[in-house]
């Protein structure tokens, strides 16, 4: 138990570390990218768009236009933000994104982690309850990878 | 305002508002989707994703001192996550279907519950005492911590286990239809339904809503509705306020940050229902 508790906060403390370190990688290399208040790549013919773009709302010019400056604004899948990294130069928004998903799996491999060591300890039955919850969160995933 | 100062604008209110939150005991996420929505204009939706990953950063960050000073029950974190999780994936599917305005009118409610909810006096006691559930039994929902502030050990065994799962569902419900934590509503089934301690509720639920967060944030991600450039800022600001508010909060008066916590929440909370009927303050 003492076992599964102390592998459980290490995977969520260097997952959240590693993750926050990315994003702000990311933020760093957006923010210093040219602000193009006039470019029209935000959701312009033949520009890789997400079907959920929307405007962002009232401060929201501000932010398209600044969003307007990254090849990609939103990102909905594993296989994109891979295919982004892959790019050169890298896209800094797909960094970004990259450390969304990082700390979006970070719970997700406590709970494995932990499915693990109650398998080897022989505990059947919260082996079964983390199965359970790995289960669902593999429901929530399967979000993140249709695209 | 130009892009670098509205991201830096963005970046300072997450500081505040970690900062406030953990403060508070309410987390960064419940009071960071009004602020967004209203102050900032930023779309609902995109509002919510933002705050799902900070939820999971502070979370996860929370969670990680937590276990490792074993004052989280794993066990219990884990059996009640089933039900939080299921409710949170009904939750965050409907948010794509629900019209914004009521999900801003439902958000107002919850986040004027959440208010008064974390204004109540705290258990430090658990009912190690108290008839023993068939189910807290069978599944081990049960542990002891030492206590320092006590100056004892504590026992505690989870009691009325199927009413708290039914608790958890809502909770779980809340935190995927409207993109917050719910701590307030899972530490309410907690230490009202299941009658654990205080801090042992607290700390387990830090890990059940990472947990939880992660689930509905992975629907948010796949609909398009996590924003980098929004929950970037956001996550890293609300960790970094987080971290400073619980420095701040040693200097402050109990009696200061009370009256603090009633003018913001329940100023967000009338908004944001003055919102879900049509009327807008800002």
């Amino acid at each position: 138990m003492r076992r599964a508790e102390i592998l459980a906060s290490r995977i969520l403390f260097w997952g959240g570390l590693l993750s926050i370190a990315l994003m702000v990688i990311g933020m760093w290399g957006a923010w210093g990218a040219p602000d193009s208040s006039t470019s029209p790549t935000w959701g312009a013919p033949g520009a890789p768009q997400a079907p959920h773009e929307r405007a962002v709302g009232g401060a929201a010019s501000t932010l398209e236009r600044t969003v307007a400056a990254q090849p990609r604004a939103v990102y909905t899948s594993v296989g994109q933000v891979v295919a982004a990294l892959a790019q050169r130069p890298v896209e800094p928004l797909a960094i970004v994104a990259s450390g969304i998903l990082l700390l979006l799996v970070t719970p997700f491999a406590s709970v494995v982690a932990v499915f693990v060591v109650f398998v080897v300890a022989g505990d059947r039955k919260y082996a079964g309850v983390a199965a359970v919850l790995i289960g669902a969160l593999l429901v929530s995933l399967l979000f993140v990878g249709r695209r | 305002m130009g892009s670098i100062l509205f991201l830096l604008s963005l970046f300072a209110t997450s500081i505040a508002t970690g900062a406030l939150g953990s403060m508070l005991g309410l987390g960064g996420g419940t009071l960071l989707v009004p602020i967004l929505t209203i102050f900032f204009g930023v779309n609902l939706h995109y509002a919510m994703g933002a705050s799902l990953i900070s939820v999971i950063a502070t979370s996860s960050g929370a969670a990680a001192g937590f276990l490792w000073l074993g004052l989280s029950n794993l066990r219990v974190g884990l059996f009640l996550a089933v039900p939080t999780i299921i409710g949170a994936l009904v939750g965050a599917t409907l948010v794509g279907i629900v019209p914004p305005r009521v999900l801003e009118l439902i958000f107002g409610i919850a986040i004027g519950l959440a208010g008064l909810i974390t204004l109540r006096p705290a258990r430090l006691r658990g009912a190690a005492t108290a008839e023993a559930d068939p189910l807290a039994v069978s599944f081990a929902l049960e542990g002891s911590y030492y206590d320092q502030a006590l100056g004892q050990h504590v026992s505690y065994r989870a009691t009325a286990v199927k009413r708290g799962l039914g608790a958890m569902f809502g909770a779980g419900f809340l935190s995927g239809l409207l993109g917050i934590g719910a701590g307030a509503f899972t530490v309410l089934a907690m230490d009202s339904v299941l009658k654990l301690p205080m801090k042992v509720s607290t700390a387990t639920s830090n890990f059940m809503i990472g947990i939880t967060a992660a689930a509905s944030a992975g629907v948010f991600f796949g609909r398009g509705d996590v924003h980098p450039l929004i929950a970037g800022p956001v996550a890293v600001g609300v960790l970094l306020g987080a971290y400073l508010g619980t420095r701040l909060l040693v200097r402050l008066t109990n009696t200061a940050v009370r009256r603090l916590f009633l003018v913001v929440v329940f100023y967000l909370s009338l908004s944001m229902i003055l919102r879900g009927l049509g009327v807008h303050l800002w």
